[in-house]
């Protein structure tokens, strides 16, 4: 009985935070950039395949800690695939028309894909959960694994660390300054183009971070690239187009809106998601979280 | 201190800025004059890098600063006051004014928050207001703090008393005054309000669809009676 209503809030949950994990990254670079990186599922593929490699050479069980660490890895590895990202595309981008970024970004996607594919091979492969996040807690009959917990924890805290940065820190200001008014950061003597660079290379990482994190939940295939992509999209949208906190509420509202409606009508499942975004641009096209950038 | 052009400025394919040549010596004070539409604010920005399409040179010092992005000609010396004051909402008076602060030079650092409130003292009791709770009068006196807060060599503010009370612009001449008297600033200023020009600057411009018409101190404008009424009057 308590399953029947608390699990379909827990699995949406768990979907929620995946998203947001993902999302973060794209969420970042279009509140400042104001680019739409349609490569971001392709380099969050490359970060989940840089972890894969890794965990295979380190062999074995592997621990929580270096779980994370190899993430961490993937994420840093990624992070330098965004520096030259930004040298070669992003810096090209800012003073062009917006349609010319989205035929570069998706090129980008073609390319990593393309890298993936040459590397790993076109073959299905897939990591293991770590045994330590592999069991499940079961609260009466509410079976909830450990892995999803753990990603649901790490979902917040990666949303609580960066609302903690943009609200209370010196460089939490400075971006949301220049995410407002680029110019006038310029007139006043901030090196604009470097800071971006800085927000690309963040971004990339967080895009490296989320794949390696999420690893264990995936089968590995060059299609890892657009399988969070359309739903991340979503949440960008409808948290107000490049705001942090607005992309976290969005990914929850959706996902949970999603996971009960797949329950109640199973003949069309992930179809909700999809049906809340319309209703919720319908009832507030300026997102949730409108006017105030990240 | 700053010497422009001849210099010429475009927006696409309309010519804005055409042949202007102005000079700042060291600390003096300018006026650039002239109505609506003109080009005041398109050679403002020229003179920052910050849009249009600029030829010719400029020269910060007697250093080349042609070329040069925004940030960097900021660093080298100058201190901008948009027309539209660009106060960052979000960020509070005093985070505002620390804004200006990344146009320091190693050798040179900013002025400290007390020395900024004691050239202008109204913004001590606003200091925790944040940017849109403002009035007009006040954002443009911290858009002025936060261009200063930096030591540049020259400010340049466009059309300060835009917009504003005539008890506010005069107590904003008082201000800016004694800010140079103490610091030697240099400074140039576009304005249609000649009686503010005439009370911070030494001698002025006149531009009158981009082209300079008529350059000197203010008794010759003075001397010259159809000027004003040609150039100037609506
Ligand atoms: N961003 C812009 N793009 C195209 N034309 C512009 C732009 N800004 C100003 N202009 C044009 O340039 C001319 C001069 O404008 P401006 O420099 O703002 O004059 P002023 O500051 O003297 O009032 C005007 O005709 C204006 O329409
Ligand atoms: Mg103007």
């Amino acid at each position: 009985m308590l399953a029947e209503f608390l699990s379909p809030l827990f699995n949406g949950l768990f979907s929620a935070m995946v998203v947001f994990l993902f999302a973060t990254g794209l969420t970042l670079i279009f509140g400042i950039l104001r680019i739409l990186n349609f490569a971001h599922g392709g380099f969050f593929m490359l970060g989940a395949y840089l972890a894969f490699t890794l965990v295979r050479l380190i062999g074995g069980d592997m621990s929580i800690a270096s779980y994370l660490l190899v993430s961490i890895a993937a994420g840093i590895a990624v992070g330098f695939c965004g520096l030259v990202v930004e040298r070669l595309i992003f810096r090209r981008l800012q003073h062009v028309d917006e349609a010319y970024s989205l035929i570069a970004t998706y090129a980008l996607l073609l390319i990593s894909e393309g890298a993936v594919k040459a590397i790993w091979g076109v073959s299905f492969h897939s990591a293991t959960t770590p045994s330590a996040l592999g069991s499940a807690v079961v609260v009466g009959d509410l079976v909830m694994p450990v892995f999803a917990i753990f990603i649901i924890a790490l979902g917040v805290l990666c949303y609580a660390v960066l609302e903690w940065i943009l609200q209370h820190t010196a460089v939490g200001k400075l971006m949301k300054s220049l995410a407002s008014d680029p110019w006038m950061a310029g007139m006043l003597g901030i090196n604009v183009p470097r800071f971006y660079a800085w927000i690309v290379v963040i971004g990339f990482f967080l895009a490296g971070l989320a794949g390696g994190l999420l690893l264990p939940n995936q089968t590995l295939s060059p299609n890892l690239a657009s399988v969070f992509v359309v739903q991340a999209f979503g949440v960008l949208i409808v948290g107000g187009m490049g705001n942090i906190r607005g992309a976290f509420l969005a990914s929850i509202l959706l996902c949970v809106i999603d996971s009960y409606g797949s329950i109640v009508f199973s003949q069309v499942p992930g179809i909700f998601f999809y049906v809340a975004m319309a209703v919720m641009l319908l009832a507030r096209p300026q997102g949730l979280i409108a006017g105030a950038r990240l | 201190m700053l010497d422009v052009g001849p210099l010429d400025a475009f927006y696409g394919d309309s010519h804005i800025v055409q042949n202007v040549s102005i000079t700042i010596g060291d600390g003096e004070g300018v006026a650039i004059l002239g109505r609506n539409g003109v080009g005041k604010s398109t050679l403002f920005k020229s003179i920052m890098n910050g849009g249009p399409r600029v030829d010719g040179p400029i020269r910060l010092r007697g250093e080349d600063i042609t070329g040069l992005p925004s940030f960097a000609r900021a660093r080298r010396g100058l201190g901008f006051v948009p027309e539209d004051r660009r106060i960052y909402p979000h960020l509070t008076v005093a985070e505002n004014i620390a804004m200006g602060g990344h146009a320091a030079r190693a050798d040179r650092p900013p002025y400290t928050l007390e020395d900024i409130f004691g050239f202008f003292p109204l913004l001590r009791d606003l200091q925790t207001r944040r940017g849109f709770e403002l009035s007009g009068g006040q954002q443009q006196l911290l858009a002025i703090a936060r261009a200063i807060y930096g030591r540049p060599d020259c400010l340049l503010l466009d059309e300060p008393t835009e917009g504003l009370a005539p008890v506010i612009v005069e107590d904003l001449a008082r201000q800016i005054n004694a800010f140079r008297a103490a610091n030697g600033t240099a400074c140039l200023i576009a304005e249609q309000n000649v009686r503010f020009a005439r009370t911070c600057t030494e001698r002025l411009y006149l531009i009158d669809s981009g082209v300079i018409v008529f350059s000197g101190t203010w008794a010759e404008f003075d001397a010259q009676a159809d000027l004003q009424q040609r150039y100037l009057a609506v």
